[in-house]
């Protein structure tokens, strides 16, 4: 295998342009790549390898003729089951495949094809996008490459995206994140996750969960590349050169880093605190200054979120409404969150509504105060498959999985995950970055600072043990 | 009395720059004339003729000392007792001063205040805006100056925001639209109202009724004034349209229907001079008008987010509402958060392919009030209010839920001898595009001081 993938989007753009390499041997590659590892992994839905090959080649076409269309052209990307993609079947990780009004393409997916990226297929979510973990009892739990022998979580709801990195198949991977979605699958499989500001990226052509709190997000194996993206597909882009200088040429030195405890540091599985912490230490070495930092909302806002927060009323009402045969076949566990949506009074969901507001103002004013400031991603290290198996131990787990992520969500702010270690069990630990609304092109900048300090994801955490995955046919049966 | 506040406020504009007319003098007039008038029109809360005089005689020093601050320098503004103003206390209709932190200012009387506009007072609202007709039992509904024998109500919830216009002691009224509280108290007063587009202006320091809907707005004597005020808040300006080829869309259902006497044909009368003057009437069904307005009819969300904001913010001020509004709450209590979600969906999924549509016309129109503004007494109960509240706010909640931005100006007498005004609507956004059009239109039918005279209750 020539291994081309490994190497930066930026570096891949490149080479594409000079003619080194073309789109059909990248996406030879991710096809090889795929039938090596796919079955054992299943990060995918939908893998249509003749329909990737085609686009693959039609980009080909298109860079001889007209040159290349945009800043991804030619490059891998895999697409959550819950964005509508033309060619492909949406069924949001349900059983059944959605009506086609799911298979028109929104604003996001649009600007990859202008730009002629190759979509790899649709990658696995968790029903309806509803939970943390990533399980899926209708199409089995995508397997975290960095489990090995064990068939560990993979994090949710954009479950196959981070895998689907892992894998080599893309190398990039789009996911949505309404409480965690994009930042735990990202930190679980050793990835960088970024999740936009509410209302910076549009949400039409993706299955709703909770219309107020969704945003797109975007899963990359470096920071360089998620800037690299980022700045592809922000319809507000910065120019993508000097953002790209911007971001390489960022110092931690006088960062100020908010540190804010207790909440944020206690009941981490083991090694997850140490691993952030080692990472922080090295980077106040480098002269970046970690400040203590009150921010009482995110516990508030934690708490309302294990309450159902307004997930549960909006997915309900969606359900009812849009599509209502999908609620007989919900997993029992997001099918009795639904219903306890229907217990929620319109005053509640208002005063909920409003405490979002409220709360997410006075957040943003305190964050003014500091550059960043840090959490661990997630205080869980992803669990066995066998031990989220029972309803009971799920929802322990997946209450814990969100303690850091739906914060985020429910005040509004930005927020990205970088991989900094590995925890006891040997997997990845990621520390997120959290800033105000909007902050994105700031936050990658602090990010690629942090990367300069600490290496790359893969100069810190080695590869995925992909080499102990069982082979093909045991796991086959096992994911089904 | 010499009559400077009777000029437009282009002219007065020009007058205070020149130095002609010091804005001292406008204060005084606009004090005199509330001596006059006010008394039986109960329009302010609150009056504070000294204060005006102080921000009159600033104004005066800063245009002497060569400061032009902003369009409405030195113009008396009357503020609807639902926005924050420094220093005074804010009751939002109710009969307990709020909590300070309703006192603090937003961005449009903060800016108002920077360019030295005058504040002569706080103007009466509806218990918490939540009414279209203006009465208040805690306060006193403000009399419409349009009828001399009978008290008949001013409209609301801006309840004294025209007639403070009307009896000549502010040429611009702040007030605030959740589903016609600007639009209606302007047409029964046979003023000028901008509904603003939601979220084109800023609604904190305003007390809220339904965060959802609610959108500030202005009334004024003429779309002229109204133009001038708009530029003043707004980041654009208002330029005046064409008539001549501008496609006016009429939809023949729902607004039209259950019209008292009079009204319907003082607006048609107004839409042939405007087509003499070269414009074109095209037939236009506003899509989703049937489905937003018969859930407006079940409830809505106003009632709900209104209820919800006074359970977290004021709960002390529940025990003593108006039984008018007490009794619209029951409904609301009961609503489940699934019910709400649909609500705003189905408002907002009809907006869209309303305001799609739209752009085939340059403007809707309507009454903007089917009805005679109703006696005072035959409101004061609640089998009596109920119904006619509803009738009162019809045409121009519409506007508010499907997210349009929309202006009222007068245009004829009813049988009753009452003001009519002529609604136009247009997608949201286009505010500035509208006022244009309503400047227009006005230079076609004439101000609706020259169509219809002066109220009986302000006679010079």
């Amino acid at each position: 295998m020539a291994d081309y993938l490994s190497r930066p989007i930026a570096d891949l753009a490149e080479r594409l342009r000079d003619g080194t390499i073309t789109a059909i041997a990248l996406a030879e590659e991710a096809i090889e790549r795929h039938a090596k590892y796919g079955a054992a992994l299943n990060a995918y839905k939908t893998w249509d390898a003749q329909r990737l090959r085609r686009a693959a080649r039609a980009a080909d076409i298109a860079l001889r003729g007209g040159g290349p269309a945009g800043p991804l052209h030619g490059m891998p990307v895999s697409v959550k089951d819950l964005y509508g993609v033309e060619g492909y079947p949406t069924f949001a990780g349900t059983p059944t495949r959605l009506p086609a009004a799911w298979e028109q393409e929104g604003p996001l997916i649009r600007r990859l094809r202008r730009q002629a990226a190759v979509i790899t297929g649709k990658t696995h979510t968790v029903e309806f996008a509803f939970g943390g973990i990533g399980t899926n009892r209708h199409w089995g739990a995508p397997r975290n490459p960095w489990g090995g022998a064990a068939h560990r979580i993979s994090g949710g709801s954009s479950s196959g995206a981070g895998v689907s990195l892992g894998e080599g198949s893309a190398i990039l991977a789009l996911g949505t994140d309404t409480g965690g979605s994009v930042r735990l699958p990202a930190t679980f499989t050793g990835n960088v996750g970024l999740k936009t500001t509410s209302g910076r990226w549009s949400c039409d052509g993706i299955v709703p969960l909770a219309p107020t709190l969704d945003t797109p997000g975007i899963l990359a194996r470096s920071v360089a590349d998620a800037a690299y993206a980022f700045a592809a597909l922000d319809p507000g882009a910065p120019d993508l050169r000097s953002f790209m200088t911007r971001v390489a040429g960022a110092d931690v030195a006088g960062l100020r880093i908010g540190f804010s405890e207790p909440f944020m540091w206690e009941d981490l599985d083991p090694g997850i605190g140490a691993a952030a912490k080692r990472a922080l230490d090295e980077v106040a070495r480098k002269g970046a200054r970690i400040v203590p930092f009150d921010i009482p909302e995110f516990k508030e806002s934690y708490e309302m979120h294990l309450k159902g927060s307004v997930l549960s009323v909006e997915l309900k009402q969606f359900l009812d409404d849009e599509l209502p045969q999908w609620k007989t076949t919900l997993d029992p566990v997001i099918q009795r969150r639904v219903e306890d949506g229907g217990s929620i009074s319109a005053i509640e969901y208002i005063r909920r509504r409003r405490f979002i507001v409220e709360k997410g103002k006075a957040a943003n004013a305190r964050l003014a105060e500091v550059d960043v400031l840090v959490t661990p991603m997630s205080p869980l290290s992803p669990p066995r498959l066998e031990d989220v198996s029972a309803i009971d131990d799920y929802v322990r787990h997946n209450r814990k999985s969100f303690r850091f992520s739906c914060p985020i969500n429910n005040l509004g702010l930005s927020a990205l995950t970088i991989p900094v270690g590995r925890d006891a069990a040997g997997m990845p630990v990621g520390l997120q970055l959290v800033a105000r609304s909007h902050a994105e092109e700031r936050l990658l900048e602090v990010r690629a600072a942090f990367e300069r300090v600490l290496g790359t994801a893969r100069q810190r955490l080695g590869a995925p043990p992909l080499a102990k995955l069982p082979t093909d046919n045991t796991k086959r049966s096992q994911n089904r | 009395m010499s009559d400077l506040i009777d000029r437009s406020i282009p002219e007065l504009a020009i007058g205070l720059r020149e130095g002609r007319i010091k804005a001292e003098a406008l204060a005084e007039e606009a004090i005199a004339r509330h001596a006059r008038y006010g008394k039986p029109l109960n329009a302010y809360k609150l009056w504070k003729p000294e204060v005006a005089k102080r921000m009159a005689r600033a104004a005066d020093a800063l245009f002497k000392a060569g400061y032009d601050l902003g369009p409405l320098q030195g113009i008396p503004v009357s503020v609807k007792d639902l926005y924050a103003v420094k220093g005074w206390p804010t009751f939002a209709g109710s009969p307990k001063r709020l909590p300070r932190e309703f006192e603090v200012e937003g961005p449009i009387i903060a800016g108002l205040r920077r360019q030295h506009a005058v504040f002569p007072g706080k103007t009466h609202t509806v218990e918490f805006a939540y009414g279209g007709i203006g009465w208040n039992p805690h306060w006193g509904t403000p009399r419409n100056p349009w009828d001399a024998k009978a008290h008949r109500v001013p409209g609301g919830s801006s309840s004294g925001a025209g007639v403070s216009l009307a009896e000549g002691s502010a040429l611009v009224a702040l007030g605030s639209d959740t589903g016609g509280s600007v639009r209606v108290p302007a047409s029964l007063t046979g003023n000028v109202g901008i509904k603003t587009t939601f979220g084109r202006w800023s609604t904190e320091g305003i007390s809220p009724l339904s965060p959802r809907l609610d959108t500030p707005g202005i009334l004024t004597r003429s779309v002229a004034d109204a133009a001038h005020a708009f530029g003043a808040i707004d980041l654009e300006c208002a330029e005046a349209a064409s008539v001549a080829g501008l496609r006016i869309g009429v939809c023949d259902k729902l607004w039209w229907d259950d019209c008292s006497p009079g009204i319907a044909e003082g607006v048609k009368r107004a839409l042939d001079e405007l087509v003499k003057a070269g414009a074109k009437l095209v037939k236009f069904d506003l899509p989703g008008l049937k489905p937003v307005y018969d859930c407006f009819r079940q409830g809505g969300i106003v009632s709900v987010e209104f209820y919800s904001f006074l359970q977290n913010r004021l709960p002390q001020w529940i025990k003593t509402l108006d039984p008018m509004v007490v009794q619209r709450f029951a409904k609301a209590r009961e609503l489940s958060g699934v019910e709400f979600v649909r609500r705003c969906q189905l408002f907002d999924d009809h907006a869209k392919v309303a305001n799609e549509r739209l752009r085939e016309i340059d403007v809707l129109v309507s009454p903007t009030v089917a009805i005679t503004p109703p006696k005072l007494k035959d409101v004061s109960t609640v089998e009596g209010y109920g119904p006619r509240n509803l009738l009162t706010l019809r045409n121009t909640t519409i506007g508010n839920l499907m997210r349009l931005c929309a202006v009222t100006m007068p245009v004829a007498l009813d049988k009753a001898r009452m003001p009519v005004g002529l609604q136009l609507m247009a997608r949201g956004g286009d505010d500035a595009r509208l006022v244009g059009i309503a400047l227009a239109c006005e230079r076609v039918l004439g101000t609706g001081a020259k169509r219809m005279g002066l109220p009986p209750m302000c006679r010079r």
